[in-house]
């Protein structure tokens, strides 16, 4: 068997000139019981790499640790916190009320659409009453009917005047 | 950088921390200990790790750099009072109870011992943990040139003690 | 329970805001724009009121309750003693120009114009600026959901 290359990646390890990938061939090699004489004498150092990478620590280790977290965890530690880290549970609420919002704009959307698909869309706490009773109210509705009623003729005896045979205003607004 | 979890993130670093600090100490008892700060002061500092690229290097970072501490610390401690160092038994490099029967690889054992911090850290990181020169680099915090020389005069340190013996026996 | 708390009294004020936010009548933007320099005053029938004065009327006016049936609101813009403005006629036709996309003009006659806003086949809005002097300005808003035949209707009244 020719180990020439194995002598070669050798030469190059004690340079620096070997990568991770050769460096782990070196070690494959020299695992197998059987090496060649003239190569024999760095087989320890091989295998010693192979041995420490599988030391590991004791297995009640990972209990120790986990309840020495779990113990500084309980109680609350001041730590520093940077502003945005300091708002972050503002974030959520205002992810929260964003969503809780955008759900109820688009229930009372649907709602409103299922109602009324079109028409009506004012608001209806927006107005404040000028009158105290019905009766006054109702007074004062004719009166307004009976103004706008005026309006409404004197502006259709206008258009009706100005297109000769026109039907009326309800054209103009077409 | 992500939330943290200590079980899946860290947690499985512990072995790696653990060598790293062995090497660096030699000391089992100290390791350990110094694995379990490295852990606990990431764990406790994991909300100012938005920076961090690597949590390995990260740790592995923070473990050297406690394990030196210690170092230095016990190395004071040992230092008689005409500043000479004296012999500190507890200091003395033991070898993993596996290798008690293999004589060649306590050898190896004692031979590393006796590199410099660096280039024992940077030897442990390349040869036994496989990283890149860009990965020790970081971890080390220095240039990769820097891990490259320091690696290449431990690796030939080696080869002498090793060409040594081949000619003149043990 | 904090952020809890936190978000309710958002999701409130959240709904509030939308509400406040719903349209607005063209009389009561007039005011709101103009009411408190010109010392204007505005007469509302609101849409609950309106809803008390439908059963009053009798069967005698079967028109009257039509119309009424389909109007909301009412709102009447006018001046009052103190009012010294005289261009609020053009204001308020500058108002509906600004506005053009949401009301259509009607019909237009000497110091009067009329326009509509229509959503779908209602007539939501019916706005009527009339002022052949400062001192009979008004402008009338009536909102509801009126149809072809509250024209035809009212004009029975």
């Amino acid at each position: 068997m020719d180990y020439k290359y194995i002598e070669q990646l050798l030469e190059r390890y004690w340079d620096c000139e070997t990568s991770v990938e050769e460096e782990r061939i070196l070690r494959d090699f020299f695992a197998q019981a059987e090496v060649p004489a003239h190569l024999a004498a760095y087989k320890s150092l091989f295998d010693y790499q192979r041995a420490e990478a599988q030391v590991s620590l004791s297995e009640d280790f990972e209990a120790r640790l986990l309840a020495r977290v779990e113990q500084a965890e309980t109680p609350v530690c001041a730590r520093r916190l940077t502003l945005s880290r300091r708002l972050r549970p503002l974030y959520r609420a205002a992810a929260s009320v964003a969503i809780v919002s955008l759900l109820g704009l688009a229930a009372q959307h649907s709602f409103e659409r299922s109602a009324a698909p079109e028409g009506w869309d004012y608001s209806a706490a927006g107005y404040s009453d000028s009158y105290n009773t019905p009766e006054a109210a109702l007074d004062s509705c004719i009166k307004v009917l009976e103004f706008v009623q005026d309006g409404l003729k004197t502006a259709s005896a206008d258009s009706a005047r100005h297109s000769a045979g026109d039907a009326g205003f309800s054209k103009i607004s077409e | 950088m992500k939330d943290l979890d200590f079980r899946y993130d860290l947690l499985p670093l512990k072995d790696k921390l653990f060598r790293l600090a062995y090497r660096i100490t030699l000391h089992t008892a100290e390791a350990e200990d110094i694995t379990q700060d490295t852990l606990i002061r990431v764990w406790n500092k994991r909300h100012e790790l938005e920076d961090v690229r690597s949590l390995e290097a990260y740790c592995l970072t923070v473990c050297r750099n406690l394990a030196n501490d210690r170092r230095e610390l016990s190395e004071a401690q040992n230092l008689s009072l005409d500043g000479t160092p004296c012999d500190a038994p507890d200091n003395s490099p033991e070898a993993d109870s596996r290798m008690e029967h293999d004589e060649r690889l306590q050898w190896v054992h004692r031979l590393l011992a006796k590199l410099p911090e660096k280039q024992r850290t940077i030897l442990q990181l390349r040869d036994i943990e496989g990283h890149s020169y860009r990965e020790i680099a970081d971890i080390v915090g220095v240039s990769e040139e820097q891990v490259k020389v320091n690696l290449f005069r431990a690796r030939r340190w080696i080869k002498e003690q090793y060409e040594k013996i081949e000619n003149y026996g043990l | 329970m904090r952020k809890l708390t936190l978000i309710a009294l958002l999701a409130l004020l959240t709904v509030t805001v939308v509400q406040a936010q719903r349209e607005q009548d063209f009389a009561s933007r007039f005011m709101s724009l103009y009411g408190e320099d010109a010392a204007l005053s505005c007469n509302t029938v609101s849409p609950t009121m309106m809803g008390r004065i439908v059963p009053l009327t009798n069967d005698s006016l079967p028109a009257l309750r039509q119309v009424l049936s389909q109007i909301k609101s009412i709102r009447v813009v006018m001046p009052t003693a103190e009012t010294h403005m005289p261009d609020l006629m053009d204001k308020a036709e500058q108002l509906a120009l600004n506005n053009r996309r949401r009301y259509k003009p009607y019909a237009e006659t000497e110091g009067r114009s009329i326009y509509l806003r229509k959503r779908g086949k209602y007539v939501v809005e019916f706005v009527m600026i009339a002022g052949k002097s400062p001192n009979d300005f008004a402008v009338v808003s009536i909102t509801g959901n009126m149809t072809e035949s509250f024209f035809s209707e009212l004009m029975k009244i």
